[in-house]
């Protein structure tokens, strides 16, 4: 079996022990981790690119000391031209993979720091690293599928440094170093490979508010100042908001009395989230795990995509051994400790949005009304025809670029071949000779799903290569498959069809897709489907 | 107080075993004990690990038993018999090195 992806480590100094602990994290995935030769990092300069069908899945991490970027930084200013080298590798060694990780600028090499002069502009060397780290952003800001990583989060002080390791063996840091980088690098690769999360759920009581609300009333629960347990379940609520806004949907699933949860939600004047922040409101006394499908089933969303926040380790406990594929993080007794602990759940860690996702909620909310109304019909096909749906086929466009690429990296099941790629490298690939790139936007009478698809087409003489074709998945179910067919019949109508399938372990529903409409049978993996 | 050569094998295993957790040392065959080679050329450790090894269990020395030794010196590493040939041996050696 081929890997599933690879991270390529090329550093300054020893890095074997984090590539150790990787392949420790992700034993038993199809995912390799190496290391380039000690101080082999200046290679990159001449590094051929990766073998085509590789890069789509490969990474790199660049962890460098300031000396490697601008060598006489100790002594002289720092100018944005000093960086000029390491941007040309990045930008260089951006197009050859799916993303690269630098992490910011910090010596290995412990020297004195004056306590009162290390941020002089004059001689501070703290400050001359600060604006390294500046000066970096603002060159790998320039590149979208390159990203600038903390350090500092991994280090704390001097008991970091291992200064025998360093001597013996070029190791500056203490294990936990590269503990904290690992576990920081997991989460990004993770998410970068299609592993990401659309939906918390909640419970009400002792989770969003302290207290049981059905007990002690909309007055008697704990939420706001001056009680510091009220003031911690208020920045719980403003966590779980920056979520929101972030493109999580929220849903809350609690064992409760409905009329007096609802009236907390609806009235009390403490309240950071109120109804309209959730796409889903499950209250009532069936079991947590029956209501947390139904809210899957409701937002057309897989089990894997969601994560559920419950005060009760009996409560998550069903949850875990019912749906192994939630995510269900345990939470503190204290609720004191409640927002440091969302704050530090890996899975939500690297959200990033964009416009479509800040709309999330309001999408999700859309597609509740269409599970509702599609259960007041008796056949699928008039629930499809009175959705009165309009499905739009137009060339990818700069505008449209980041959505697009974001969709081709979280897309697992209506997906062709599975092929990652970040804005930059679908740019290059859409302006390739004979290579046209569609988005699929698609509406119906409750709204504007957005954004929804893409498809990639190579065109060489009398064959057209299906390169890229993917539906997410909240669009699956209500015609817009058979849309996406009939524009491919009618847009290459006298064209050889050849559909680059490649078979994962969830693209199942494209595989039936080609067999439904275009008869192309289930091949082996990496092998394109011909259709004549 | 002298440790004895039994609480100094735990210790050595203990810092093996935790190597072993991140990865810096492969998962042994048979259970860690005093028998457990740590001699290079059975291709078992790396350098890297057995570094790591050496500066990690010279730190737990100090911490736990209050020895100082430096076990990465060159007269430890030609020191006859090896004291890495296996924890049994490095317990023995760090012993003799604190009457």
């Amino acid at each position: 079996m081929s890997a599933r992806g690879s991270l390529r480590i090329y550093a300054t100094f020893t890095a074997d022990p984090l590539a150790n602990l990787l392949r420790r994290e992700w034993s038993g995935e199809s995912f390799e981790f190496s290391v380039a030769p000690f101080n082999g990092v200046a290679q990159l300069y001449d590094a051929p690119a990766p073998e085509a069908g590789e890069r789509e899945r490969e990474f790199l991490l660049v962890w460098v000391d300031p000396a490697f970027v601008v060598a006489d930084w100790e002594t002289k200013p720092i100018e944005p031209a000093d960086l000029a080298a390491f941007r040309q590798l990045l930008h260089q060694q951006s197009g050859h993979y799916h993303a690269i990780f630098v992490p910011t600028l910090a010596p290995l090499s412990l020297r004195h720091e004056s306590l009162l002069t290390q941020f002089s502009p004059k001689s501070g060397r703290r400050y001359r690293i600060q604006k390294l780290n500046t000066l970096l952003a603002e060159v790998i800001a320039e590149m979208p599928n390159v990203y600038l990583l903390d350090y500092s989060a991994w280090v704390a002080g001097d008991e970091s440094y291992v200064a025998k390791t360093w001597y013996l063996a070029r190791q500056p840091f203490h294990l936990d170093v590269f503990r904290r980088a690992a576990r920081d690098l997991s989460t990004a690769l993770r998410f970068l490979t299609g592993n990401v999360k659309k939906v918390v759920v909640t419970d009400l009581d002792n989770t969003l508010w302290g207290g049981e609300v059905g007990e002690v009333g909309l007055d008697g629960i704990r939420l706001g100042a001056p009680d510091p347990v009220g003031e911690a379940f208020v920045d719980v609520q403003h966590q779980l908001k920056a979520w929101q806004e972030a493109g999580i949907a929220l849903a809350v699933c609690s064992k409760n009395n409905a009329a007096a949860a609802l009236a907390a939600i609806r009235d009390h004047p403490e309240m950071v989230l109120r109804e309209d922040d959730f796409v889903s409101l499950q209250i009532n006394w069936r079991d947590k795990a029956a209501n947390i499908q139904q809210i899957a089933r409701d937002l057309n969303v897989g089990l894997d995509s969601i994560i559920f926040l419950d005060d009760q380790p009996a409560e998550r406990d069903l949850v875990r051994s019912l749906l192994p594929n939630v995510v269900v993080p345990d939470l503190p007794k204290d609720p004191c400790d409640l927002p440091l602990a969302l704050r530090s759940i890996r899975e939500l860690q690297v959200l990033d949005a964009t416009t479509e996702d800040r709309e999330k909620t309001r999408l999700f909310q859309m597609e509740t009304q269409r599970t509702q109304l599609r259960q007041s019909y008796h056949s699928v096909s008039a629930w499809k025809e009175s959705l009165q749906l309009r499905v739009a086929f137009e060339p990818l466009t700069e505008t449209t670029l980041e959505r697009a690429a974001q969709l081709l990296n979280k897309t697992n099941q209506m997906n062709l071949r599975t092929r990652r790629m970040g804005p930059a490298q679908l740019w290059k690939f859409s302006r390739e000779p004979g290579v046209e790139a569609y988005t699929i936007r698609v509406t119906d009478r409750f709204g504007d799903y957005g954004l929804t698809g893409l498809l990639c087409v190579r065109c060489e003489g009398p064959t057209c290569n299906i390169e890229d074709l993917l539906l997410s998945c909240r669009v699956l179910g209500r015609g817009v498959e058979e849309r996406l067919a009939t524009f491919i019949r009618e847009t290459w109508p006298r064209s050889a069809l050849h559909f680059c399938f490649r078979a994962t372990e969830k693209n199942k529903v494209c595989e039936t897709f080609l067999a439904e409409h275009f008869a192309v049978p289930p091949t082996p993996v990496d092998h394109p489907n011909d259709l004549g | 107080m002298k440790p004895s050569h039994e609480t100094l094998v735990a210790l050595i295993i203990h810092e093996y075993q935790s190597l072993v957790e991140v990865g810096m040392m492969a998962e042994p065959d048979t259970p860690l004990s005093a028998d457990t080679s740590l001699d290079l050329a059975t291709g078992a450790i790396s350098s890297l690990g057995l570094i790591q090894f050496v500066v990690q269990l010279e730190k737990a020395l100090e911490e736990n038993l209050r020895l100082r030794i430096d076990l990465s010196s060159s007269q430890v590493l030609a020191a006859t018999p090896n004291p890495f040939q296996n924890i049994g041996s490095l317990a023995s050696y760090i012993l003799s090195q604190h009457p």
